[in-house]
């Protein structure tokens, strides 16, 4: 029906809205996630900068996206065994959220400062992804 | 600043515990956390106060991904050991008055774990 019949429906005009707006998808899915588990289901990224001596299988993560953050390894305090080779990106459910420290200490060899930082068990990670980055943290 | 003064019975105690981590660390294939191990207890050894003190609350021991502290051990026996070897740590730390900041928050996060 709809636009084949010349008139168009309500659901016409909502999978036009979706096709030109593709982040409605997402809000749609979520609202209806909500709707039904409650907002502990929600899902939110976390990241973690891993390489050298230390593993992609840690506690810490963060909220935060390093690539927005310059000097990222001074505010979060990544230690020197830790290269900043690769970028991990997971997803926690809502009510997993450990937040550890409310600020990355400032510790002997470091600033610290950045906000939120989560002390998770691996396996609450999901959907775990590596992503592409120009030049080490 | 120059000489730490530590009594023997607090050194043998930190002896103890940073021995107890070391053999935790290699077993558990982190072999790069228990070479930071191994520089604390070079310190201590040298006796240098600043040197201590520094590498006791390095960013090596207690930052983010990679430090001592929240390193990931698969097998659950030695992970419970592992985090009452840190927790003596930091209660030795504090008591003999080189606690640093941020740290204490680690030991309450260890606990509830």
């Amino acid at each position: 029906m709809g636009i084949a019949s010349g008139k168009p429906t309500t659901g016409d005009y909502a999978n036009l809205g979706l096709s030109l707006f593709p982040y409605a998808r997402n809000i749609n899915n979520t609202v209806r996630q909500v709707s039904s588990e409650g907002v502990g289901s929600l899902r939110v990224s976390v990241y973690r900068v891993y390489g050298g001596g230390s593993s992609m299988y840690g506690r810490s993560y963060s909220l935060i996206n390093p690539r927005y953050v310059p000097y990222y390894r001074n505010f979060a305090g990544l230690p020197s065994v830790n290269s900043g080779e690769y970028l991990l990106r997971g997803s926690l459910q809502f009510k997993d959220i450990n937040v550890g420290r409310l600020f990355a200490a400032p510790l002997e060899g470091n600033t610290g400062g950045l906000p939120f930082e989560l002390y998770q068990k691996y396996d609450q990670l999901q959907n775990p992804v590596n992503l592409i980055i120009n030049k080490k943290f | 600043m120059g000489q730490l003064n530590l009594a023997n019975a607090d050194l043998i105690k930190y002896q103890n515990i940073l021995s107890a981590l070391y053999n935790i660390l290699e077993e558990t294939n982190n072999s790069p956390q228990a070479n930071i191990i191994l520089d604390v207890q070079n310190a201590l050894n040298k006796k240098n106060y600043n040197d201590i003190r520094k590498v006791l609350n390095s960013v090596d021991m207690w930052g983010g991904a990679g430090a001592v502290w929240e390193v990931y051990i698969d097998n659950e026996i030695q992970e419970k050991k592992f985090k009452q070897e840190i927790i003596k740590l930091i209660d030795l730390m504090e008591e003999t008055n080189l606690l640093g900041s941020g740290i204490k928050r680690i030991k309450k996060i260890l606990k509830e774990d």
